[in-house]
């Protein structure tokens, strides 16, 4: 018998008789060959786990705003309870998935903005739940800022100045965050919803609170979209009954309306509607329509990444155009919003060559102001009860733009250069972009489309803070006025020309 | 590499250690890193932060085709007779069950004794193997063929690969369809069959079994399957249960004319459950676990399960199951753990079903799904959710139908049900003195209504 045999012997009798080693090998196989692994923790949901800040008066005194796993302690923390301590002045929190600049545009830089624009000179903190550590930081944006981690507020307490803190945690398993009576919290994407109810109930019961503090939601879509029917779904979806423990602010009245249709109302509700970027606001005012013909091109809002914006269906929708309309190979037809190959169109009919779909990806503001004056259609669909700005964008720079209907939505009413296409199948978008083209060509650019509207109408974009933050920093307990230092460095524009505040705790009408 | 490693060497500990550890306050961040595969879940919740942070811009083509919806290109037939054509996705042996075989059976209804049918096999592109029972006597012929060239007959038809083939379609063609991008492909075919014969649009039969854009993130597939509701056509709706065509009706689609049926329960299980008057319930939870099918929502369950044992110490005395699919366990507190008895036999199931006390099955969907009613039916406890206008909780005073499933919810609720048997191992239940399902009879009571609505000949 050969050594190598007999090893081989010996080894499987020590896997069969010894059970550490049968189990080893058992799941190396599985990890290798067989896996089967079924995470059943949604890591997006790992709890923020709350200690008592009271600059350094009580040892930490652990709790959990126990949430989606209950894997942490229960909340315990009553015993340290000084009633009679005074209430620190409020700390503003900002619960954001990230903070890194790749991921602050849109609507991360819409929930800052607001988040600016409440500020009055209070502490702030952002509490970034779904990064590590930042990659960068802009230092445009958070000039002054520090960037802290848990673990450097655990050391020490530090009894902070003014300095607003940026605070990555992604990494927060077998962490604790400082939580003291007087913060509140603004939550952002779904998950962070659940994050702030768990704090702020956390919050009242570590305290003593009458009541949990409010915290604010700022609603930009409706997320459980974003999801196949699903434990996401069902966890995102139930974030919009959290009532009148949130107070909810809604990008566009229409998304408020679908969310109203479908949950009961939340404490207070505030809504506010999108406006013309000032940027492409002021390009818009310097150059006027007539000093750039339009060129027979067609930009469509390409993101591949985003499934809501149905990259696929607008690609088949032009293959369906280019395929019926022999005139295909006269237009340039440009992808904008990702960086994508360039795509074929396939040949038109009685054309040799392929048309082309170019992808420019994100282009700057300047650029994307000069394409959009220099070219004739657009499309841009969203499938979701929100907009999306470049349909509106397009249409304000004098595109023809077609864009889709969603239960509800029809973009149509708002301006007359927007066709919105009840039903965007690649036949109906084909069909709505071969009419588009036949009315170019007989326009010859003249007449070609009406003017801007009122979305290009410079305006504040939240003017509601003065109720909203009254409504935020509203006193939980019966003792004291308001305290909120007046004067901040920042004043926030109020009370804008447009857009009254919806704020009513009914349903939307 | 290194990471398989890892999370082998992390598997191989025993269960109880490892939740343990990733329960502890401390390691906890470790053993999620080990265990999580990179790339998992966690990049999923990255790309929804942000309110649409955007992807990688990489080079890689995107995905723009829809292979299942590709078109099909019809080609005359001199053959007058008509026929009823099911488009089906597949008939691989493995996918017969639940929605396939129900849409079989209501094919064959609706055929009845005809001469000449066609089953079209959408996604399948080769001959099926073995046939099930149900489909005995059928020939599997290629889509090249002439029709007739044979004889007429019942015949299958792959039909996966058909970007560069045609298919024989008749003038009186009608075409049953199944999975939406069946239907998208039929609405297709639809006008050039009128085109191609000069006569009005033939109806087509829509056998709906699920809300099925629910089935997708709101995106292009979640609008192409939609699109099917809203065809513009004559268009014979045929729904599993009326629970679900509420729910369209609801929405507001468009469907020229709808009829619904309701489930049945099981005959080898109806055979159990009337053997019984009193079921003696012992201390095993059963959750309906599927961790492939998104809409149970498999992750939900676990947590709410995993909530109640951390809430609730009495819950170490108690079995806990998972049935509908194999998995790996899942860890619990106080040291028990979901076990999974994978798909049982219906005679297991139906013995589980007996002994069970409670049950945990949750759907996200307007379709009430078999296992809650089944669950009820043998006296099991059950928790659900509500979904649109779905609250089984109405049906059964042994369904606890949840609005907001959280996992706090669910473990609440479990903690409540649990109560009779704190005190006593084994709790006699008697059987529920309605039933939960619809009687004996016909299933398809208005097949021949269906066929005279497509202006088929009726029986």
């Amino acid at each position: 018998m050969s050594g190598s045999s007999w090893a081989l012997r010996a080894a499987r009798a020590l896997m069969t008789r010894v059970p550490p080693v049968r189990r080893l090998a058992r799941s190396l196989h599985e990890a290798f060959v067989a896996e089967r692994v079924f995470e059943v923790d949604l890591p997006e949901l790992t709890p923020i786990v709350a200690r008592r800040d009271e600059a350094g008066a009580d040892g930490p005194s652990n709790g959990s705003p126990s949430n989606g796993s209950p894997s942490n302690r229960g909340p315990g923390a009553r015993a340290g309870r000084r009633p009679d301590m005074q209430t620190p002045p409020p700390r503003l929190n900002l619960l954001l998935p990230g903070a890194s600049p790749r991921h602050v545009f849109g609507g991360a830089a819409t929930a800052l903005a607001l988040f600016e624009a409440l500020h009055r000179g209070e502490q702030r903190r952002i509490l970034v739940t779904d990064e590590r550590e930042l990659e960068a930081v802009d230092p445009k944006r958070f000039a002054g800022w520090e960037v802290a981690t848990l673990d450097s507020l655990q050391a020490a307490n530090p009894a902070r100045g003014g300095a607003p803190v940026l605070i990555p945690m992604a990494d927060r398993s077998g962490r604790t965050l400082p939580i003291h009576a007087n913060d509140r919290f603004m939550a952002t994407a779904w998950w962070t919803a659940h994050h702030a109810r768990s704090l702020a109930r956390w919050q009242q019961q570590a305290f003593g609170l009458p009541r949990a503090h409010p915290f604010i939601y700022l609603i930009q879509d409706y997320e459980p979209g974003f999801y196949p029917w699903s434990a996401r779904f069902a966890l995102a979806d139930q974030t919009y009954g959290f009532g009148d423990e949130a107070i909810a602010v809604f990008n566009t009245g229409g998304l408020r309306r679908y969310v109203g249709a479908r949950h009961a109302a939340f404490a207070h509700e505030f809504v506010f509607e999108p406006a013309l970027n000032a940027e492409l606001a002021a390009c818009l005012a310097t150059t006027t329509p007539t000093t750039t013909p339009r060129q027979r091109r067609i930009l469509i809002y390409g993101r591949p990444s985003v499934p809501r914006n149905a990259f696929a269906l607008i690609v088949q929708g032009l293959r369906q155009w280019v395929a019926a309309d022999p005139t295909a190979s006269r237009w340039e037809i440009v992808s904008l919003g990702e960086a994508h190959p360039d795509l074929s169109l396939g040949a038109p009919p009685g054309g040799a060559r392929p048309v082309m779909l170019g992808a420019r990806g994100k282009v700057g503001l300047p650029e994307y102001a000069a394409l959009m004056h220099g070219s004739a259609i657009g499309i841009g669909l969203m499938l979701s009860p929100h907009p999306s700005y470049p349909p509106l964008e397009m249409a304000a720079f004098g595109m023809r733009v077609l864009t889709n209907r969603f239960e509800g939505k029809a973009l149509g009413g708002q301006h007359p250069n927007i066709h919105d296409l009840p039903e965007p199948t690649p036949q109906a978008i084909a069909a709505g972009l071969s009419q588009l083209v036949a009315r170019f060509e007989l326009s010859a650019g003249q007449g070609w489309s009406d003017p801007a509207g009122t979305f290009a109408q410079v305006r504040a974009p939240f003017d509601f803070i003065a109720p909203l933050r009254a409504a935020w920093l509203a006193e939980a307990s019966e003792s004291g006025p308001e305290s909120s230092p007046e004067s901040g460095p920042e004043s926030s524009p109020e009370g804008g020309p447009k857009n009254s505040p919806q704020s009513s705790p009914g349903h939307a009408a | 590499m290194m990471r398989r490693l890892a999370r082998g060497l992390w598997r191989s500990l025993p269960l109880a250690l490892r939740t343990g550890l990733r329960t502890h306050p401390v390691l906890a961040g470790l053993a999620r890193r080990v265990a999580l595969p990179r790339g998992g879940a966690g990049s999923d919740a990255g790309a929804a932060a942000g309110a649409g942070a955007g992807g990688g811009a990489d080079a890689e083509s995107p995905q723009i085709e829809i292979f299942e919806a590709t078109l099909i290109q019809g080609r005359r037939s001199p053959v007058t007779r008509p026929r009823v054509n099911l488009l089906l996705p597949t008939l691989k042996p493995e996918h017969v069950f639940g929605g396939i075989l129900t849409a079989l059976q209501f094919y064959l209804e609706l055929i009845g004794d005809d001469v000449d049918a066609r089953i079209i096999l959408t996604d399948q592109g080769y001959r099926p193997e073995t046939l099930p029972a149900l489909l005995a006597g059928w020939r599997s012929v290629e889509p090249g063929d002439e029709d007739e060239t044979q004889g007429g007959g019942r015949i299958i038809v792959p039909f996966a690969e058909r970007g560069f083939r045609t298919l024989a379609i008749r003038e009186h063609d009608v075409f049953v369809a199944t999975a939406w991008w069946t239907a998208y492909v039929a609405q297709r075919v639809l006008p050039w069959q009128a085109q191609t014969y000069g006569r009005p649009m033939r109806a087509f039969i829509y056998l709906v079994q699920d809300h099925e854009p629910g089935f997708y993130p709101w995106s292009t597939r979640y609008t192409l399957a939609q699109s099917t509701y809203e065809f513009e056509g004559p268009m014979l709706g045929v729904f599993n249960t009326g629970l679900l065509r509420d729910y369209f009706d609801a929405q507001g689609y468009r469907f020229t004319r709808t009829w619904a049926f309701e489930p049945r329960l099981n005959a080898t299980l109806a055979t159990w459950h009337a053997g019984q008057a009193v079921f003696q319930k012992r201390r095993r939870l059963i959750v309906y676990g599927r961790p492939s099918v998104p809409r149970n929502a498999f992750e939900l369950v676990c947590q709410g399960v995993r909530h109640w044992s951390a809430i609730d110490p009495q819950s170490a005395q108690w079995q806990i199951s998972s049935l509908g699919e194999a998995h790996g366990p899942v860890g619990l507190h106080h040291g028990n753990q979901i076990r999974s008895c994978g798909k049982l036999t219906l005679e297991e199931y139906a013995q589980t079903l007996a002994e069970s006390a409670l049950g945990v099955s949750l759907m996200y969907s307007p379709h009430p799904s078999y296992p809650p009613l089944e669950m009820a039916e043998f006296g099991v406890r059950t928790i659900t959710n509500t979904f649109a206008n779905k609250d089984l909780s109405t049906r059964s005073p042994a369904i606890v139908a949840l609005h907001s499933a959280t996992p706090e919810a669910i473990g609440r609720a479990l903690h409540e049900l649990a109560a009779p048997w704190r005190e006593q191992p084994v709790v006699p239940v008697a059987r529920p003195a309605k039933s939960l399902f619809s009687g004996t009879g016909q299933t398809y009571p208005f097949a021949d209504e269906v066929r005279g609505a497509a202006g088929l000949a009726v029986r």
